[in-house]
């Protein structure tokens, strides 16, 4: 009762910070699907134009790893109207930046541009969502240019590997296995067939969600989007979209990697359940507490007290289908990367013991509050929250919102859930070690 | 029917209305809105501390930013202690422990560190005073535990363990200690020996000698009023007392006269970090700014640069390369660098050679200038939408001592940037021919190719110079695998046998002698053989013939008739390539290693015949002799003796090699063939 009372309290006291911060925006689809988002903001005169296509690497097809990246970078080539290599220049010779990126769920374009150019910034993305064109020059500097990517990420980095090592074992047999960046045989593998049907399949704007942040006037974006937007025709093709959740892990996974690295580390994966739920709410706040700051509980243990290694870290990587609760640490040289992983282990099961104080639950809720206002700093930002929002949630209004569904977390349910997924037959363990201990 | 007609209508209207979107023509942009630079108050504390506030309630946060002006600090043998000095403020006050500090910071969702010399805090702006109370009792109050030093020296530590296979941090350390040299504030790296001479007493010598309000600003972004932000201030900064602060003074590093290469070998890896540049003379505040600006935007400053466009977007060869430049008060620096595969590495320095080399000869585009223009001109715009940027303007001013106008100004003064300025700065601040290139990277792939580019020299993760690295041999090669390989190189079997005779004329310079010397080389089969060094004016120096029976020496030192262990010497150096005996009985061959000769990649063979050693060197590329080494005795003890083979040409289907370097001790001899002859007929009588 006590706590509900401070809860309460807390609440009270931040609805007043969320009223300053609220982010008014309009939405609607267009007949072809295209769903559109607009928040108008002056404060700037910049305007950020984004598209949000709903196709990451959880859609591609079995020999086709890395292809809705791959893609990503062909979308730059160019189309009937903008010249091989023109895209970049246009939005920079008018001032304005771009890029792009791909995640398991989604692919993600975007423009910020002075706001006198916002007419600019829907021709390009309208090009690229009507007639994207491709030549086979193009795709094989993009492939090059793709593995140097993997190289620099993954194959050149410390630590690099963890990503597919880590989704690879926690996911295997489902649609998150591989990782966005794909296998090198797979990029060397695809055709331009391929590209004809991942294009008429996924670019389509039943597929789409364009949002607008930024000093614009609705009713002239509006027309404008008319203009460029609603005469790209519906896409015909079925979506392949997989919605099964991944089978559960079914025991505990442990594997050693040899890297070449210095310092040995760890990587622990807890399956969870996907973005939007309760249970990832709670598994989010669940970070906080274990890892958001010098006085969390697996700082204050691995690093202040125990002295075992430099850096712990625990994050909630939320998906569409699943979520995986990854904890991760760097030992020191001399620790016993067993002991570091024990002293994980017992804090994560102080957790699900003791529970957390009164006091611990009023900072998570504090920490969440600073983190929930800070993100709306830009429009940039603001327009792909929005985008993500409705595209993963379906309610763009999250974006104002969310922080209520973390409020209604009680420290009883973080508890709850932390007992119920943070369990070793679980998880994932990866040890990495360094080449000379082999 | 008139309403018929007028809906229709309207639907025409409507329909033509999309129509006319003509999609080949690029919308044009609507008139530009004026860059709001912002608003900001100011004043300064009786005790010299400087305030700059920028209210922002776009969210209801706050920051504050404490920064103390300072001169660069060579930190020498000690290096690392003063940023451990500045984190370990953070971690115990006089009235705080550190858990307390973690306790109270995180309780309200904030965020606190410290630095060297800078402080910062943030977060909820209704919390205003707790954090800046917590920021200011760590700023004066620290209390130095030496059980937290402790624990951050051995997290410094670990963080040098974890750069050690970085190659990022790798390259960093290398450029950085390259440009400007180990022993100077910005070249000066941190070793596992600089930490552990790192004491409590130090932190605690450097914080009272350097943090001082004369010299700080504290910096204010956010939801908070200026009158509240100078209450605050005043209440928690306000008996800060100033002192005096030592000047510190640098010269400028040393330029090289030509580039260098320089190498850090990581076997793991599968691209290099390659960077090029050279330390630059350019001030905050120098006209020049905006000029290097523009360039470097033309250049490497985004997706549209050159390097860019040329080295990825055409070549494939790097996810990304760009160009950087830093205006320095003390000295700055310009450096070019793309993380690229191995086997182009030396294809991507040609190119940012070649951009570089482009910038400086040829005029840009009026086009691609007002491009370049734009595009910063943009990102001015959209950095403003930060009410950090402001403050950063405002701090700027107030560090450099800028003209009131100066950011006003600045997009004018960008305008004003010709093509001719650029290709000035671009010869004025890229030193193409002497440029610093480093590479981190699988020595043994690229070094070879990387050589043209300039010397290469290897160092550590402690910026020490090494010599090259050796590699493992790859499985399946072997000492005889490698002298068959030699055997082919040189011509084959069948054709060596094929050789009767064969004579040699090198004109020979040697080291502290002005005039040239030349040596003639003869042998006939079986083992006949003669060399004989002749100098102008001085006439035969030495000869050494063995006729088929006796070996003989004369010369300036007189005549000598060769026995014992002498005569066995000339007889095995009469032989025709030798290196094929190596195989037979009396040799013990050991394949050691690769290492780097001259930047070429070679397979480094122990020879011992009968306990004479001697190292020799085959290219793994072309399975050519390189280079031969011997420790001998001299007469002022040990020296070591060695013979460089290169320029080899085909006599008769045979190479020969026609540059030989001779180093014995101090003495060079470089001698250079100037004819060589197979089966022309030698008599034995020309053996005398």
């Amino acid at each position: 009762m006590h706590k509900k009372i401070l809860s309460l309290f807390l609440a009270s006291l931040v609805g007043s910070a969320m009223a300053q911060s609220k982010i008014e925006f309009e939405e609607y689809d267009l007949d072809n699907g295209l769903h559109v988002i607009l928040h108008e903001d002056h404060s700037t005169p910049i305007v950020a134009v984004s598209v949000l296509y709903h196709v990451g690497s959880k859609n591609e097809r079995e020999g086709r790893s890395g292809f809705a990246h791959f893609f990503e970078h062909l979308m730059f080539e160019g189309s009937p109207n903008i010249e091989r290599g023109e895209y970049m220049k246009i939005v920079s010779a008018n001032g304005g930046a771009l890029n792009a990126n791909t995640s398991f769920d989604r692919t993600y374009y975007y423009e910020i541009l002075p706001s006198n150019q916002l007419e600019l910034g829907l021709w390009l993305e309208s090009e690229r969502m009507l007639q994207a064109k491709v030549d086979i020059e193009g795709v094989n500097t993009q492939r090059e240019v793709v593995k140097e990517e993997k190289r620099l990420r993954v194959d050149n980095q410390p630590y690099g590997s963890f990503q597919e090592k880590m989704f690879g074992t926690a996911f295997k047999g489902s649609c998150y296995e591989i990782s966005p960046i794909g296998t090198m045989a797979d990029l060397n593998a695809a055709e331009e067939a391929d590209f004809k049907d991942f294009y008429s399949t996924f670019y389509v704007p039943n597929n789409a969600t364009l949002s607008i942040a930024g000093d614009i006037d609705i009713k002239q974006a509006k027309e404008w989007i008319n203009q460029y937007f609603s005469t790209i025709p519906k896409g015909t093709k079925e979506i392949p979209r997989p919605t099964e959740k991944p089978a559960p892990l079914g025991g505990e996974v442990i594997d050693t990697v040899y890297d070449n690295i210095q310092l040995p580390g760890v990587f622990i994966g807890y399956r969870c359940p996907e973005r939007g739920t309760n249970e990832a709410y709670a598994m989010d706040m669940i970070s906080t507490v274990l890892a958001d700051g010098q006085s969390s509980m697996l700082y204050k243990s691995i690093v202040d007290n125990k002295q075992l290694g430099v850096v712990v870290q625990a994050f909630n990587f939320s998906l569409e289908n699943a979520s995986l609760f990854i904890a991760f640490g760097l030992a020191n040289p001399d620790t016993e990367l067993n002991d570091f992983i024990q002293a994980i282990d017992d804090e994560v099961n102080k957790l699900i013991t003791d529970g957390i104080s009164s006091e611990d639950y009023t900072k998570i809720q504090n920490q969440i509050e600073n983190d929930f206002v800070s993100q709306n700093g830009r429009v940039a930002g603001i327009a792909e929250s929005l985008a993500d929002n409705h595209v993963y949630l379906g309610d763009a209004n999250l974006i104002n919102t969310e922080i209520k569904n973390y409020r209604e977390i009680s420290a009883e349910y973080l508890q709850e859930v932390a007992a119920k997924y943070l369990r070793p037959e679980n998880r994932v363990v990866l040890k990495y070690l360094p080449q000379n201990a082999q | 029917m008139k309403k018929v007609l007028a809906s229709l209508l309207i639907l025409l209207l409507t329909v033509s209305g999309f129509a006319q979107v003509d999609r080949s023509i690029r919308p044009k942009p609507a008139p530009a809105k004026e860059i709001d630079l912002g608003e900001y108050k100011t004043y300064t504390l009786d005790n010299g501390l400087k305030v700059i506030v920028v209210k922002n309630d776009k969210l209801p946060r706050v920051s504050f930013s404490l920064v103390v002006d300072r001169d660069p600090f060579l930190e020498a043998d000690k290096t690392g202690y003063i940023s451990l000095a500045g984190s370990l403020m953070r971690n115990g006050t006089n009235n705080r422990t550190k858990e307390q500090l973690d306790k109270e910071v995180d309780f309200i969702g904030a965020t606190l560190f410290t630095g060297a010399t800078n402080a910062y805090a943030s977060g909820l702006s209704k919390y205003s005073e707790e954090i800046i109370s917590l920021m200011a009792d760590v700023a004066l109050n620290p209390s130095f535990p030496q059980e937290e030093f402790d624990k951050l020296k051995k997290q410094s530590l670990s963080g040098i363990e974890s750069a050690k296979e970085d190659p990022n941090s790798l390259s960093s350390r290398l450029f950085n200690s390259s440009l400007y040299g180990l022993n100077h504030p910005y070249g000066e790296l941190e070793t596992e020996a600089s930490i552990n001479n790192i004491t409590l007493e130090d932190c605690q010598n450097f914080y009272q000698e350097n943090w001082n309000p004369n010299k700080a600003y504290m910096v204010v972004v956010g939801d908070i009023k200026p009158k509240k932000a100078k209450k605050l201030i005043e209440k928690y900064f306000g008996a800060w007392e100033s002192k005096e602060v030592a000047k510190r003074e640098y010269e400028m590093p040393a330029k090289p006269a030509a580039s260098e290469v320089k190498i850090i070998n990581r076997n793991s890896s599968v691209q290099s970090v390659l960077t090029l540049g050279n330390t630059i003379e350019l001030q905050p505040g120098s006209p020049d700014i905006v000029t290097v600006r523009l360039m470097n935007q033309i250049l490497g400053g985004g997706m549209t640069g050159r390097l860019f466009q040329n080295i990825r977007e055409d070549k494939g060869y790097t996810y990304g390369a760009y160009s950087n430049y830093d205006s320095d008060e003390l000295v700055g620096y310009f450096s070019a660098s793309a993380s690229v595969r191995n086997e182009v590495t030396d294809s991507a320095v040609v190119e940012f050679i070649k951009e570089f080399k482009s910038l400086q000869t040829e005029k840009v585009g009026e086009q691609e200038l007002q491009d370049a223009k734009n595009n910063i001109i943009g990102s001015f715009g959209r950095n403003l939408e930060s009410a950090q940027t402001i403050a950063s303007f405002a701090l700027n001013r107030e560090l450099y001592n800028l003209p009131e106008d100066y950011y006003k100004t600045y997009i004018q003064r960008l305008e004003a940037v010709t093509a001719d300025d650029i290709m000035a700065a671009a010869n004025k601040y890229i030193n193409t021919d002497a440029l610093i290139i480093t590479a981190v990277g699988k020595a043994a792939d690229i070094a070879t190719s990387l050589e043209k580019f300039g010397p290469i020299t290897y160092y550590d993760f402690n910026g020490e110079e090494t010599g090259p690295p050796s590699f493992p041999v790859p499985a399946g090669i072997t000492a005889e695998s490698v002298i068959n390989g030699y055997i082919n190189a040189i011509g084959g079997q069948e054709k060596l046998d094929a050789v009767k005779d064969m004579s040699i004329i090198m004109s020979a310079s040697i080291s502290g002698m002005p005039m040239e010397a030349q040596a003639k080389t003869l042998k006939k089969r079986p083992n006949l053989f003669l060399t004989e060094m002749t100098v102008a004016g001085f006439g035969t120096v030495q000869k050494v013939v063995f006729d088929g029976k006796k070996g003989e020496t004369s010369g300036m030192q007189g005549s000598q008739v060769l026995e014992g262990e002498e005569l066995e010497e000339i007889k095995s150096q009469g032989a025709f390539f030798g290196e094929a005996e190596y195989l037979s009985n009396g040799y013990k061959l050991t394949l050691v290693a690769i290492n780097m000769v001259e930047g070429e990649k070679a397979y480094t063979l122990e020879v011992d015949k009968n306990g004479d050693l001697s190292t020799e060197y085959y290219s793994v590329e072309t399975g050519l002799k390189l280079l031969e080494e011997a420790t001998v005795e001299g007469p002022q003890g040990e020296i070591t003796v060695s013979q460089k083979y290169s320029d080899y040409r085909a006599v008769d289907g045979v190479m020969i090699p026609y540059q030989i370097n001779i180093s014995q001790g101090p003495q060079q001899i470089s001698m250079t063939a100037t004819e060589a002859k197979i089966n022309s007929g030698l008599k034995k009588s020309d053996f005398k």
